[in-house]
């Protein structure tokens, strides 16, 4: 308002300086000088607008009246030509000053709706580039404030039923106008606060609602605000029901996986043992050497079998709950002595090598898991090397651990796959069609070391994959838990 | 005198030892291997009539080294895999194997199948000639090859016995399970998908163009006929 008086007077003050320089300063005839004022109509008229160059107008036909036409210093006119030249200044006058302040304001309209078409540009750029790891419709709400200047954006999403707030300023309650609004597709326009919430439709269809409040904003705004967070939603959705699709078809494939591994690990004990039981059945006239041979295989198997099972519990347990560590005193040396005996079938009268420090110190571990994991090793280096090169089991003391080693001469592992090993499921490429395995015997036997607070790492080249197990001689968990068997849990 | 001499070829050491057991107790003489690589390396020594052959093992792997065998010889290949799907069937089949049983398996199935796989045809009297020919095809049952005109494969004892017995019976359609009953023995008869991997090697080895035979045809929904009549030389 203040700016409109000021603008006012202004208007005023330009005609009274036209008049005085006229009058005073300059030889003039009552031509030049309607043509001065009409002149500085204009000027008013395009730079500020109506209002103004209606005064300047009226100010100036007067001021004409008085000071240019006969009889001067007076409010009437002699000649009857003078009132018409008068009425022509003052139509002029206020026609021009209409056109130039409407061509003005549609000036201001178009960079209005210019600057609505970068906001809204910007914001559907926005919508593309968006950080998958926050809710979208949380970044919109945020986005929205942003890229229009708004004091408040609220979202209502209807799908999650969230309510995202972004912006400067508090905008509390109006819950129930937003949720009315995304399932009825009412809208509210509240002038007292400049709030407005529409309702965001995909289709004919309500599945959000927004509400903002600042600055005013044409109708076409806000559908085109609303189309794009429509749109932003929906895509979101479309997203979110890939990667579902994408997460079901990868568990099944892992399923198969397994499957399929499980089949080959427990179906080869399986086929011993009927081999032989059939074999006795079938010709129970055979002599006693291949009974008894049949028998022991038979028996060895279902033993192995046994194994097999246990492991496969221990291994499902340790997928799917935290490690329960049960420390007891173990001899490392004696640790590894028990594994090679017990993959004795698999090592098959391959040379393994045990190498071993003189007096090792005895470790606080859980014995049970901790030859677990060594087994997994021993076995990895087992199945992925030629069939009678020889493995190397070391163990030293060194740097504060105890380091188990195992080495074989295979044909190594490339490097890119080297950070994979450890992971749940992984299965280098080059080998899993040919050697069966779940891809999980790594991954256990890390997780198992790492409930120690040791380390499992691996140092590949071709010819030479040493696999090293290091486990800390000072843990301070161990020192608490040594023989007390208190368990710790670790998540997975 | 043996029933027949078997190399084993197994990875998992138990396997084997039932495998000598048992195929020893039935009269045969056994050898085996632990690898693909062993068993081609031993096959150039011991001349098996058999080869029982795992299917996953380490190293080559028991397909590629079934495809290895067959290239240097028609010896009998029978394999064994834990799978039992359509694909690793045709795979087994398609590699040269003869036949294949499913891990885990009774010990009097694998007899009776490896007794089918050393089973030969009885000669008939047309057969009996040591090579046929019929324009420029010509079949040697000695020397176990064929010659389509234009280069000379090796016959695995199957294919063979195939070609044997679809020559017998020139151009007369012979149904499927009267072939496989023939070929591989009495407990064959449903198992068409054999037929068409062998069918299938056997046109590659003796027609020009195995896409559109000249002397092999499919007889739809009866079985296969052998085109004219080969003339002992």
């Amino acid at each position: 308002m203040n700016r409109l008086a000021l603008r006012l007077l202004l208007s005023l003050a330009g005609v009274a300086i036209v008049t005085a320089t006229a009058f005073y300063a300059i030889p003039h005839n009552p031509t030049t000088v309607g043509f001065a004022y009409l002149l500085l109509v204009l000027v008013i008229a395009s730079n500020w607008g109506l209002p103004e160059a209606t005064l300047a107008s009226i100010a100036a036909t007067l001021a004409f009246n008085f000071f240019f036409l006969p009889p001067i210093g007076r409010f009437t006119i002699a000649d009857p030509q003078n009132w018409v030249a008068l009425f022509s200044f003052l139509a002029t006058a206020l026609i021009a000053s209409r056109l130039s302040a409407r061509a003005n304001r549609q000036a201001e309209d178009a960079v209005e709706r210019q600057r609505d078409i970068e906001r809204l540009y910007t914001f559907s750029r926005a919508i593309l580039l968006t950080d998958p790891g926050e809710p979208l419709a949380k970044q919109l709400a945020r986005k929205l404030a942003e890229v229009f200047g708004l004091d408040a954006a609220v979202l209502f999403d209807r799908r999650t039923g969230e309510i995202h707030r972004a912006g400067p300023a508090d905008f509390d309650g109006m819950e129930d106008q937003l949720r009315d609004a995304a399932s009825q597709g009412t809208s509210y326009f509240d002038p007292e606060h400049k709030r407005v919430i529409t309702a965001v439709r995909l289709g004919s269809e309500p599945i959000a609602s927004f509400a903002i409040q600042g600055p005013f904003m044409q109708d076409s705004v806000l559908q085109g605000i609303s189309n794009l967070i429509a749109i932003g939603l929906e895509r979101a959705r479309a997203q979110d029901l890939a990667h579902q699709v994408e997460a079901a078809r990868r568990s099944e494939q892992l399923r198969t996986t397994l499957i399929d591994a499980m089949a080959h690990e427990f179906k080869t004990p399986l086929t011993s043992i009927r081999a032989a039981t059939t074999s006795l059945l079938s010709s129970p006239d055979q002599p006693s050497a291949s009974r008894t041979e049949l028998l022991e295989v038979a028996d060895e198997e279902a033993r192995h079998l046994q194994v097999l099972i246990d492991d496969a519990v221990d291994m499902a347990r340790l997928e799917s709950d935290q490690i329960q560590v049960r420390r007891e005193p173990t001899d490392p040396k004696e640790l590894i002595d028990e594994v090679v005996a017990s993959l004795r079938t698999q090592i098959d009268n391959r040379p393994v090598e045990i190498r071993s420090d003189g007096s090792l110190p005895q470790l606080s571990l859980d014995r049970r898991l901790l030859k677990l994991a060594l087994k997994q090793v021993l076995d990895n280096a087992l199945k992925y090397s030629p069939p009678r090169s020889p493995i190397t089991v070391g163990v030293s003391n060194g740097g504060g651990a105890i380091n188990f080693e195992i080495t074989d001469q295979g044909p190594g592992i490339p490097e890119q796959e080297q950070g994979r090993l450890f992971e749940r499921f992984y299965r280098s490429p080059s080998v899993k069609k040919q050697v069966p395995g779940f891809g999980l015997g790594l991954a256990i036997a890390n997780n198992i070391v790492q409930a120690h607070h040791g380390t499992l790492t691996v140092n590949s080249r071709p010819g030479e994959t040493t696999f090293r197990l290091t486990l800390p001689l000072l843990d301070k968990e161990a020192g608490s838990a040594a023989g007390g068997g208190t368990g710790r849990g670790v998540r997975q | 005198m043996s029933a027949g001499r078997i190399l084993v070829v197994d990875d998992e050491p138990q396997i084997r030892r039932i495998m000598r057991t048992t195929l020893t107790g039935a009269g045969y003489e056994v050898d085996d291997a632990k690898t693909g690589e062993e068993a081609l390396e031993k096959l150039r020594d011991y001349h098996p009539d058999l080869v029982l052959l795992d299917m996953n093992m380490p190293g080559m792997g028991g397909l590629a080294a079934c495809r290895e065998i067959r290239a240097g010889t028609g010896v009998g290949i029978i394999m064994l895999t834990v799978r039992n799907t359509e694909k690793d069937k045709v795979e087994a089949l398609d590699a040269g194997a003869d036949d294949f049983i499913n891990k885990p398996f009774s010990t009097p199935e694998l007899l009776a199948r490896i007794r089918a796989a050393l089973r030969r045809v009885p000669a008939s009297a047309q057969s009996s000639a040591a090579r046929v020919r019929l324009g420029d095809l010509v079949i040697d049952f000695v020397g176990r090859t064929a010659f389509n005109g234009v280069r000379t494969s090796h016959l695995t004892p199957k294919e063979l016995d195939l070609i044997r017995y679809l020559t017998s019976h020139a151009n007369e359609a012979v149904a499927h399970r009267e072939l496989l009953q023939a070929v591989w023995g009495p407990d064959y008869g449903d198992q068409v998908d054999y037929l068409r991997v062998f069918i299938r090697n056997l046109r590659k080895k003796i027609e020009r163009n195995p896409d559109r035979p000249e002397y092999l045809a499919t007889e739809p929904w009866v079985g296969y006929r052998f085109n004219g009549t080969p003339e002992p030389f």
